[in-house]
């Protein structure tokens, strides 16, 4: 009899075991059950599941060169061909501040140039072509190609400087526009050219409290929105600055937004879906996104799905720096999150509440400088 | 008797065991693919889920919009992988033909640009830029976005990896770039104190006769698929 017990006892066990073991595949990757859960026989179910495998490489684009957009596309590809199985990323190419230029608009990009949104849109492709191109026999890997500007403008004691250029809501509005036909323009190319199988492109905004006003900001984004059909995406990869959290005293966001502004931005307007940056060692950044979603949720609005993480590990590889000490040598804070760590601060705040939880965020991308 | 149901009993566990082993290797596959799919349907889902308890018409409008937002990237993806044409064997074949002419780029003191990094790490007042050396290097002068007090300048070198963030050695608010001399920088604290930097060697220094060591810069590396500079 004692065999038997000690032979069912270990049945049980094992059986425990294996679905332990399984839990952690697609059976707990459900967006809509809530965190928390217990599972029989035994063991309770992590809250969320694992980050992904591998993260995006998004580029800070100090080029505009059409040959070069596509060895980078090419690298893209060429790493997904290699790793096993298939790949699923987001990668951002931040091309700069919004600016215009004798009735063109466009960007006025890193080397210290202008850029029009056709030469942008002729580098995006060409990403987008070398990336097809280099995963080769890999027709699985897919990407989704987030091309970006930012809601940059210069201000001088609450003025827009001279020079600046992205100063009032009437360009703002048209530059959204020009933004959301040129964001077109690349899906269409990308459908007819047969790759859309593996590239789904998107429009970004690195949307930052601190370089510009919220009516101009959201301008921007009400011409996007105008003009993309309800068919392509508006990134936000910014940071939700000065952002009230768990454990900091109520403020209001930086720059005199509200928490109203910052959720339209974030969430509320139809086009828009995050990627924000979570940069900071502290947790900071993720606390801030966090309570974001959970003021939507006690403010009539419904919580933010967040699809990704940005963070900036490798440009801070690439400059150093990215760490502040105080006069005796100890560490104050970093803002060089590896991007695993940066999905799980993440992760690890939004499931704070029931009602803002996820149990998994799709991407996590990390930016570098070119090359 | 009882040993008899031991051997059947190890017998059927080992067969289960060996079963569930070969279901997930031969379907490992599968899963990640069942994992992308239920992504986006289960983000659907709660979209869908969240439409039902939002009341405000214009939030409703909102969800709506990303749920055919979904709907349709799903849509052209799916169309793709059904219609993709046979890709280029020679990746380098593939490649744009080189036409691209940059424009004239502006050098010296420029007002502020946001660099290649975020607010929260410098928020730029002004920059400088030139080629020195035969590198294109822009260093941006500023303050930290998370403190207002600690400014700082970052050195970008293009194509090499080098440069960084340096911060005031003692810190009295946001840096602006005054002047330049040869390849120094004079600059200004938000308390009118002057502090100078020196590009090639990448650090502050007392005072423009100040005599410091050029860093050397690492070869650039560019990742090149057909095995040729460009």
């Amino acid at each position: 009899m004692k065999t038997h017990y000690r032979f069912l006892l270990s049945i049980l066990i094992l059986v425990s075991m294996v679905g332990a073991l399984f839990t952690s595949f697609s059976f707990a990757s459900s967006q809509t059950e809530s965190p928390y859960q217990v599972y029989l026989p035994v063991l309770m179910k992590n809250p969320h599941t694992d980050p992904p495998a591998y993260y995006g490489v998004s580029r800070y684009m100090n080029t505009i060169d059409p040959v070069k957009s596509y060895v980078y596309g090419c690298q893209a590809g060429s790493t997904d061909k290699q790793l096993a199985g298939k790949q699923d990323k987001i990668i951002i190419l931040a091309y700069g501040q919004p600016w215009g230029q004798n009735g063109e608009y466009g960007v006025w990009y890193y080397s210290g140039t202008f850029a029009s949104t056709a030469v942008i849109a002729e580098s995006a492709k060409q990403f987008a072509y070398g990336y097809w191109v280099c995963t080769g026999s890999d027709t699985e890997s897919t990407i989704e190609l987030v091309i970006g500007t930012s809601n940059f403008a210069k201000y001088d004691k609450g003025k827009c400087t001279e020079g600046s250029w992205f100063c009032n809501t009437t360009v703002a509005y048209e530059h959204g526009k020009r933004w959301a036909l040129m964001v077109k323009d690349v899906s269409n190319w990308v459908v007819k050219n047969g790759i859309s199988g593996q590239v789904s492109i998107a429009g970004g905004n690195d949307i930052e409290f601190l370089w510009n006003t919220p009516a101009i900001t959201k301008a921007w984004i009400q011409g996007y929105d105008a003009f993309d059909e309800n068919r392509y995406k508006l990134y936000n990869f910014g940071s939700c600055d000065a952002c009230p959290y768990v454990g900091s005293t109520w403020h209001p966001p930086a720059n005199n937004w509200t928490m109203s502004d910052a959720y339209y931005v974030a969430w509320g307007a139809a086009p828009v879906w995050p990627i924000p940056e979570i940069y900071l060692t502290t947790g900071k950044n993720a606390k801030e996104w966090a309570y974001l979603s959970y003021w939507g949720t006690i403010n009539n609005r419904s919580k933010i799905q967040f699809q990704g993480t940005l963070t900036q590990w490798q440009a801070c590889l690439q400059r150093g720096g990215c760490v502040v000490y105080d006069q005796y040598g100890n560490v104050l804070y970093g803002s060089n999150n590896t991007p695993e760590e940066g999905w799980l601060q993440l992760i690890n705040e939004i499931n704070r509440w029931t009602s803002t939880a996820q149990s998994t965020i799709r991407w996590q991308t990390d930016i570098r400088w070119s090359p | 008797m009882r040993k008899n149901f031991l051997r059947t009993s190890v017998l059927i566990f080992t067969v289960i065991i060996v079963w569930l082993l070969t279901f997930m290797v031969v379907n490992a596959d599968r899963f990640d693919e069942n994992i992308l799919d239920t992504q986006t349907t289960n983000q659907m889902m709660s979209i869908q889920n969240e439409l039902d308890i939002v009341s405000d018409p214009e939030h409703q409008n909102s969800l709506q919009a990303k749920l055919n937002t979904l709907q349709y990237q799903a849509d052209i993806q799916a169309t793709g992988q059904k219609m993709a044409p046979e890709k280029p064997a020679d990746i380098c074949a593939s490649m744009p033909k080189s036409t691209f002419v940059e424009e004239v780029r502006p050098t010296g003191i420029l007002p502020g640009a946001p660099g290649p990094f975020s607010s929260q790490v410098l928020k730029v007042e002004n920059q400088w830029q030139d080629q020195l050396n035969g590198y294109w290097m822009h260093l941006y002068a500023g303050v930290s976005g998370l403190d207002s007090n600690q400014g700082g300048v970052i050195l970008w070198i293009e194509d090499v990896e080098s440069g960084g963030f340096f911060s005031d050695p003692e810190p009295e608010g946001a840096l602006t770039i005054l002047s330049v001399h040869g390849t120094r920088l004079e600059l200004l604290t938000s308390e009118g104190t002057t502090r100078y930097f020196d590009i090639l060697a990448q650090q502050f220094i007392p005072d423009l006769k100040s005599e410091v060591n050029v860093v050397e810069l690492p070869a650039s590396y560019v990742f090149d698929p057909c095995g040729q500079d460009r």
